[in-house]
């Protein structure tokens, strides 16, 4: 599917999971140092399964859709489980065709999200 | 001048994208070539390909033949005072390491003071960042008005014993704001003499006629493949007076004089910063552009492109949702035009002008600082050549609608 099309169009204008959460249990920041996309990703945590995902970003549509899909999958998912999603998982779940360049957007949140867990497991 | 014969000698306009005629609006990052361009390059390979200053036989005669005229040819057009003066890089970026290495290292020392400007494209700021955190040097930044110019008054200011070195653009690559580089440097130089001005022509030698010798910098810095020649070929003007304060950083075949087991000797030349087989057929490539330059002339360019400016600032006028950076004069800036759409990120942008066949360029054009300092996380960069004509304004002007209709 083409970039643009309706559906991506209506989740970018009213994303899921869009701002800020009180009190959650971690929270990080990324940055795509390449063309300046930021974003903060907000997880509730209990007995090792995320029960609640949100994110606030400064970053283009495909940033933001990324944002919303990937929040949505992984609320009520264990860690494990959030661990195992890949790259190709997520692009499959945007389900837009996406150029090289724009891939780096998609992912991200992805690669917030790795980095959130991995804070996690550490503290 | 008459575009519509100018764009037949460049192939690639002729180009579709999506089934759109190609509107190349991307002229900043790279240029596109003409044949002649591209003929001379696989000519010299087809026909006279040998490596130069070397061997005895024919095809090494012409090579190094081909290769020094070019740098006369080069020389010539941008006013140099001797051939001997241009050095032959991989592109302005190289050139400003090898004075940021090659000068700073050998001048530059604790507590000395390096100024520079805060539009900077990266590559004229990281080098001079590295090099005066290795020297405990200090590098300052003059901030930008909020007209988008600088005071100038303030810089000089600022001068003192422990300056050793003035950065400048001649123009940004995101605000296309033309500096009086003469002025400035006159005036520096009455407040401390013995200043250095390092010069990036990068967004500036591919618009305006330069004359090295009329500008009074030390050291200019350009490349090829922003105006017409092939990528990997750069240009650094150095000064013949200073050519001793500045030593080589690339060390190997073609810059010795006498090598022995213990020491070795540097040629007196330009040749002395050119390591290695240098980049010949770029050089080639890049002397059949500045040919082409010549015919059309510069002063023509320049015209045309007041003229492309004049155009598109009339049409933005219309558009209360359009926010432009930079001076809204065109006589003050190069053909370029770095702007965003209310509501709009600029890679969204970019991308449906792209699926429009309008080729422009997003994100921060590597100069974060400028774009940090603008509060914005990038901005939507339309940049033209003589090429480029009101048609293909008009074709960017009816993309970014489509743009509203759809992202808005």
């Amino acid at each position: 599917m083409d970039l643009y099309r309706e559906e991506f169009m209506e989740i970018y204008k009213n994303p899921m999971n869009q701002g800020k959460m009180e009190n959650p249990t971690i929270v990080e920041h990324g940055v795509n140092e390449a063309c300046g996309d930021e974003m903060d990703l907000f997880l509730k945590i209990e007995k090792g399964k995320v029960i609640d995902a949100k994110f606030t970003a400064q970053s283009c549509s495909v940033g933001v859709v990324s944002s919303a899909i990937l929040t949505d999958e992984i609320k009520g998912k264990t860690i494990e489980e959030v661990k195992k999603l890949s790259k190709k998982d997520l692009l499959e779940l945007i389900g837009v065709n996406l150029t090289t360049s724009r891939i780096k957007c998609a992912t991200l949140p992805l690669e917030t999200l790795e980095k959130t867990i991995q804070e996690y497991e550490r503290k | 001048m008459n575009i519509k014969r100018i764009k037949k000698d460049f192939p690639i306009l002729k180009r579709e994208v999506n089934g759109k005629r190609l509107v190349y609006l991307d002229n900043a990052a790279t240029s596109q070539k003409p044949l002649g361009v591209v003929e001379a390059i696989s000519d010299f390979y087809l026909t006279n390909n040998s490596n130069i200053h070397r061997g005895l036989h024919t095809l090494s005669e012409e090579a190094s033949e081909m290769y020094d005229e070019a740098r006369v040819n080069i020389a010539e057009f941008f006013g140099a005072a001797k051939s001997d003066e241009i050095i032959f890089t991989s592109g302005t970026t190289e050139s400003t390491n090898l004075v940021a290495f090659g000068w700073g290292e050998k001048n530059l020392k604790s507590g000395d003071e390096i100024i520079i400007l805060l539009s900077e494209h990266h590559s004229n700021f990281v080098p001079w960042q590295e090099i005066a955190k290795r020297k405990n040097a200090k590098l300052i930044v003059e901030n930008l008005e909020p007209d988008y110019t600088y005071n100038f008054t303030e810089m000089y200011k600022k001068i003192s014993d422990k300056t050793k070195l003035i950065v400048l653009s001649h123009a940004s690559n995101v605000l296309g704001n033309i500096l009086e580089i003469k002025t400035i440097i006159n005036k520096a130089k009455k407040i401390n003499e013995n200043l250095r001005f390092f010069v990036d022509g990068a967004q500036a030698a591919p618009h305006l006629l330069v004359n090295l010798q009329s500008l009074g910098c030390d050291f200019y810095v350009m490349s090829g493949h922003k105006m017409l020649g092939p990528t990997g070929v750069g240009i650094l003007y150095l000064r013949k007076e200073i050519q001793n304060e500045v030593d080589p950083i690339k060390f190997g075949g073609g810059m010795i004089k006498e090598v022995y087991l213990d020491e070795t000797s540097y040629k007196n030349s330009c040749e002395k910063y050119e390591g290695g087989t240098p980049n010949i057929s770029g050089v080639i490539g890049m002397s059949a552009a500045i040919n082409y330059l010549k015919e059309i002339g510069m002063e023509e360019i320049r015209k045309h492109e007041i003229e492309l400016l004049k155009y598109f600032f009339e049409k933005a006028k219309k558009y209360e949702d359009l926010t432009i950076y930079g001076s809204m004069s065109p006589l003050e800036r190069t053909g370029l035009v770095s702007f965003n759409i209310k509501k709009i990120h600029p890679h969204d942008l970019a991308a449906v002008l792209a699926n429009e066949g309008v080729a422009v360029r997003s994100g921060h054009h590597c100069a974060m600082p400028l774009h940090k300092h603008l509060q914005i996380p990038g901005s939507v960069r339309a940049s033209f050549y003589f090429y480029n004509d009101e048609d293909d304004i008009d074709e960017l002007f009816k993309a970014l609608d489509k743009a509203r209709k759809i992202l808005l």
